[in-house]
């Protein structure tokens, strides 16, 4: 047996927890070898040094309130945590609105949006038939602008002939004379 | 005050007596049950059972995080975490082990989480060492080979061994604390730390040598 595989041993053949052969080659070693020998009392001052730590105790009183106390932390691990709003608040200094009155509040806010937009979409009345098709029509177009002018007297005023008669793009008016054209007879390459 | 109002009282007050008398003979139960049947009470609902399991080991979990920390309000603060967590999850506590090594591996993870993280107090708060003592066979062996080479303080062998022990790694500390310091064997120290019986031994044997020369001067 080597003096390694001795020293790691040596603890359960101090306590008597090795098989005979086994005890009997580690205390073969052990008369031959000093340096396990000097290893081995090392050993046994170092138990009998850790045994000043068996001695170290918080006291008589230490143990007192230790129940008190355990329920003391257990009633604040175990207690409700406070919602993102509520912690929010908390952060802000703020009074926390309690979340289910928030909740109608909320409610209560988009059911009276919803009302209004309603009403306000029933109070549209969409034009039918030919009129869709003039109202769907650019107002941009002359015709439109005319249409659109109040009408003061029976005669139709100047500005609106003007406006009706007015052609309405100038690609138009060209288109009505002459053809576009980007040929130029006078320029010869 | 009508006959019929005495009978009334009479009968309130036997009541009354009657359900106090149960509830003592209750705490006596309990103070005496062992430790499956409080488990069971636990798990049933009754949660003064845990108060007598929390009273039973207290000090013993404390004495093996106290060791390991050399704090004692870090010891304090991991044992009352221990128990917390084993109450809070003892509905899922299936009683192949006994309580106390299911819990005692609570507290010895949670402080060597608590000690990887580095969130140790960094002073020592260590605490009284008792006049038993003196009568420590192995103490006073020792005291007879160190002493005459040099005066040495309790307090001061106090202080040194508890240096010493915060220089291993937290798992080679760990295994001296339960073997050499608590007496555990090597098979409950494997099952505490979930490791195998050789870990233990090898890390046993390597500890044990870098405390043989950090405490050179005493052995």
């Amino acid at each position: 047996m080597n003096c390694r595989k001795t020293k790691e041993l040596l603890h359960d053949f101090a306590d008597g927890r090795l098989a005979e052969p086994v005890a009997l080659d580690v205390q073969r070693h052990l008369t031959d070898c000093s340096d396990c020998r000097v290893f081995q009392q090392r050993e046994h001052r170092l138990q009998q040094l850790l045994a000043v730590k068996r001695h170290e105790t918080p006291g008589a009183a230490y143990f007192d309130n230790f129940l008190g106390e355990f329920h003391r932390r257990l009633a604040i691990e175990t207690a409700p945590r406070p919602s993102y709003w509520q912690q929010l608040c908390q952060r802000l200094h703020l009074e926390p609105i309690p979340t289910v009155s928030f909740g109608y509040a909320h409610a209560l806010g988009a059911a009276v949006a919803l009302v209004l937009l309603w009403r306000g979409l029933a109070s549209v009345e969409l034009p039918t038939g030919g009129e869709r098709q003039d109202f769907t029509a650019s107002h941009s177009t002359p015709r439109m602008i005319a249409s659109a002018l109040p009408a003061k007297s029976t005669e139709t005023p100047v500005l609106a002939q003007v406006a009706l008669n007015a052609p309405r793009y100038v690609l138009d008016r060209l288109a009505a004379t002459t053809p576009a054209s980007y040929e130029v007879a006078s320029l010869h390459f | 005050m009508t006959a019929f109002q005495k009978l009334a009282g009479k009968l309130k007050l036997q009541t009354g007596t009657l359900a106090e008398a149960r509830q003592a003979e209750h705490r006596i139960d309990l103070a005496e049950a062992d430790d499956e049947t409080l488990v069971a009470r636990v798990q049933d609902g009754d949660s003064s059972a845990y108060d007598h399991l929390v009273q039973r080991y207290k000090e013993r979990l404390y004495a093996t995080v106290y060791h390991m920390t050399s704090n004692h309000e870090d010891a304090n603060d991991l044992v009352q975490d221990a128990f917390i967590k084993a109450y809070k999850s003892i509905k899922s506590f299936k009683r192949e082990s006994s309580f106390y090594t299911w819990i005692y591996r609570i507290a010895v993870n949670r402080t060597l989480n608590h000690l990887k993280r580095g969130k140790t107090r960094k002073h020592f708060s260590l605490d009284d060492i008792d006049t038993h003592i003196q009568n420590d066979p192995d103490f006073v062996e020792l005291l007879s080979y160190v002493t005459p080479r040099r005066e040495v303080g309790l307090s001061e062998l106090q202080e040194k061994l508890n240096v010493a022990l915060q220089k291993l790694s937290e798992p080679h500390r760990a295994v001296v604390v339960m073997h050499d310091v608590q007496g555990l064997t090597h098979a409950d120290i494997a099952k505490a730390l979930g490791c195998s019986e050789g870990t233990v031994r090898s890390r046993l044997f390597y500890a044990r040598q870098q405390m043989q020369g950090l405490l050179a001067e005493y052995l």
